[in-house]
């Protein structure tokens, strides 16, 4: 029996262990400066910085970095004497168990708020978890409609929810046709079979009729698979006009890959809401096969000034392209920052009373100011149309954001 | 009353009392994800343990619990109180199919497991494909903070359910560890053919445990269905699932009563820890995690268990021996 005693001691040992190490230093996993007793404005960034979504979570990590960096050389938090904030980084690795835990860890590191959190899988338990702790969560990607509708008060999102970017898609899709010579109705829609692809691809064809689009079939595939030739085969042999696309990046890459090396050539691919078609290493390193590919996502400014100044400062520091993803991370912060300035305190409850109140007006996003209805959506969010020349992503629409004109068909 | 008896019980009451300890939400939740692996992965030892069938798909049982209660729950509005003994009903109703399929036909070692990983890869694809399961969007609870519906303010409630429950379930191993059924599943699992020479319903015996397991498993999975009040396909039916389901029964000790517990007690803070030393690199705090898994494996194959009872084993042996050498001399 006594064996058995010393495992048990050993096992509270551990636990023990556990207790001590969390507790005493504040935090190993932040990258920010040290805290110092109380001095700092803790931020948390909640990504996926292992696994399968690790690229795009580093790169949102990254901006989010950037954002506090700059509120700190403009002088910190001025209405709290110009306390300077600090990043606490957590990686979710793509799982809800993960998310929940880790937005528990940043309550303890005393986080005044998190920015998060890619995956719409993790977004619904972490923003459910940070409900429970008051604690506000500004949620910069995470698509599925359900995120704002269970009546959080402590949940905040940037970007357009899924149902808006198919309303989106199939406007841009109208206006293409009527602009162009050759009219094209015939799709076949692609997409992942995780939450976020299939809420999109639904409600494409939900309410495809009244935008003159005849999606002949709808073709899911796990974003985790290693072949799509099946998905490949199928598309030369329905030989539709336009290839609809939501994807992530890996195989995204690997569908435009295929059609390329197919004998067949839609006339248009279109991404919707696409990880690979508005990613930054798709424009540079893939610029054989991605030329004129579109894609319906939410995006920079192209016409902002400020944008660009960040996107050059991201490069600089980071050593790569700023990515909407990336950019709406930045924004995500920024808003977070805008709101602890406003209210003077780091009391949570009175920040999410700022974020409420947020009308943010110098941004870099393709929309009117930041402003949040009742259910912490960005009511202003919009979607618009890029289109791939020669390895760089150019706006094609609306109107107002325009860089220049479509290419449509583009074969 | 046994010395180990007075062990248990003071080992228990300490674990009772750990909400009292502490309010932080981390730790409890920590804790509860510990009783919660132990709970799942006791379940699969009754039949992968003790009987030897190796199962590498319980997320099959897991999910049909997940998906069972949560359905009832938000499709009829039927407490997952009620909805757990649903799931489990309906878990023994899928084990016996999968047991008969392959007990009847014969699958063993490994074209058992890869017949219950591909069930599960078949019931991920069913579910994420109806839209009476609402496909790939999974199923969001209905958040209520009622006791009624399985739900709790405090992490204490759930802590309290979730120790309930896992000493249900290690009782029940232990029961079955120690009655007739227990010994025949043994049998089977060091030599089937010698085991039904000797009459032992080989047939009967397993498609108990397979029973048994899946009801157990798909409790498991109704709770974290409440916990987390999120599921979706990979979250449930995933293969994920089935290997963490496994694992602290491995590190722990396959076919011991305490290797399931001890397995988890070490491997959810161990994954922790890895995260908290090493998350600053990314991805660096897994490889540390699987590494880890990898020497106490290699150097542990028994899991840590068996590992102390053969050493005790041994050293009472050695004691034996040498009370005879001196009755000898």
């Amino acid at each position: 029996m006594k064996k058995r005693g010393i495992l048990i001691n050993l096992v509270f040992a551990m636990v023990l262990l556990l207790a001590a190490c969390s507790g005493s230093e504040g935090g190993t996993s932040s990258s920010g400066p040290a805290s110092g007793e109380g001095d700092t404005i803790k931020i948390g960034s909640l990504h996926p910085l292992s696994g399968g979504l690790a690229l795009e979570g580093q790169e949102m990590r990254d901006a989010v970095k950037l954002a506090i960096e700059d509120k700190n050389a403009a002088g910190g938090i001025s209405s709290i004497d110009g306390a300077k904030l600090e990043l606490i980084e957590a990686d979710h690795e793509g799982t809800p168990e993960k998310g929940v835990s880790e937005v528990q860890k940043l309550d303890r590191e005393g986080v005044v708020g998190i920015v998060g959190a890619y995956s719409s899988g993790v977004a619904l338990p972490a923003t459910q978890e940070a409900e429970r702790a008051r604690l506000p969560f500004v949620v910069d990607i995470g698509s599925a409609d359900e995120i704002t509708e269970r009546g959080f008060k402590y949940t905040f999102r940037l970007q357009p929810a899924a149902s808006s970017f198919s309303v989106d898609f199939l406007e841009f899709f109208q206006d293409l046709n009527e602009n162009a010579e050759e009219k094209l109705s015939s799709a076949v829609i692609v997409h992942e079979d995780s939450v976020f692809g299939t809420s999109i691809a639904e409600a494409i064809v939900e309410n495809a009729d009244g935008y003159g689009l005849d999606v002949l079939e709808v073709l899911p595939h796990a974003s985790s698979t290693a072949d799509l030739s099946s998905t490949i085969n199928k598309i030369s042999s329905l030989k539709p006009d336009t290839v609809i696309v939501t994807t992530y990046l890996r195989d995204g890459v690997m569908l435009v890959e295929g059609i390329e090396n197919s004998n067949f050539a839609p006339k248009a691919i279109i991404g919707v809401a696409n990880g690979a078609f508005s990613n930054a290493s798709f424009f540079k390193d893939y610029q054989s096969i991605n030329n004129l590919v579109m894609d319906v996502n939410y995006t920079i400014n192209p016409h902002s000034e400020l944008a660009n100044d960040v996107k050059e400062r991201y490069k600089e520091a980071y050593g790569r392209e700023l990515g909407p993803n990336g950019a709406y991370s930045y924004m995500a912060t920024t808003v977070l920052i805008d709101a602890i300035e406003r209210a003077g305190t780091t009391d949570r409850a009175a920040i999410q009373k700022a974020l409420t109140e947020t009308n943010l007006e110098e941004h870099i996003l393709p929309q009117d100011a930041i402003k949040f209805d009742e259910k912490g959506q960005n009511i202003n969010a919009k979607a618009v149309l890029n289109q791939i020349f020669d390895g760089a992503p150019k706006v094609v629409g609306p109107e107002e954001y325009k860089e220049t004109e479509a290419v449509y068909p583009r074969n | 009353m046994k010395k180990s008896h007075i062990f248990y019980g003071i080992g228990l009451i300490l674990i009772a009392l750990f909400p009292f300890v502490t309010d932080n939400q981390y730790f409890m939740h920590i804790a509860i994800l510990i009783l919660y692996y132990a709970l799942v992965s006791q379940a699969w030892n009754i039949l992968s343990g003790y009987a030897g069938q190796f199962s590498f798909g319980h997320a099959i049982f897991f999910g049909t619990g997940a998906y069972s209660s949560a359905i009832l729950l938000s499709k009829y509005n039927i407490s997952p109180w009620i909805g757990m003994f649903i799931g489990a009903i309906i878990a023994i109703g899928i084990a016996l199919l999968i047991g008969f399929l392959s007990f009847r036909y014969k699958l063993r070692g490994a074209y058992f497991s890869l017949g219950t990983l591909a069930f599960a890869e078949i019931l991920r694809i069913l579910v994420q494909n109806m839209d009476y399961f609402n496909k790939t969007l999974g199923i969001l609870l209905p958040i209520g903070d009622n006791p009624w519906l399985f739900q709790f303010e405090s992490r204490a409630g759930y802590f309290y359910i979730i120790l309930i429950l896992t000493i249900i379930v290690t009782v029940v191993a232990y029961l079955i560890s120690k009655s007739r059924l227990g010994f025949n599943l043994i049998a089977i699992r060091e030599n089937e053919e010698a085991a039904q020479s000797l009459g032992v319903k080989t047939f009967k015996n397993k498609m108990i445990a397979i029973a048994i397991s899946g009801a157990l498993t798909s409790v498991g999975g109704t709770f974290y269905a409440q916990y987390l009040l999120y599921i979706d396909p990979p979250t449930t039916f995933g293969n994920d699932v089935s290997i963490s389901i496994i694992l602290p029964a491995i590190l722990g000790g396959m076919g011991t009563i305490l290797g399931p517990f001890m397995g988890a007690i070490i491997i959810v803070p161990l994954g922790e820890l890895t995260s908290h030393f090493f998350g600053g690199f990314a991805g660096i705090h897994l490889m540390v995690y699987g590494l880890i898994l990898v020497l106490v494996i290699l150097f542990l194959p028994e899991g840590l268990v068996g590992w102390f009872q053969e050493k005790m084993r041994s050293s009472r042996l050695k004691k034996e021996g040498n009370q005879n050498d001196i009755t000898e001399t």
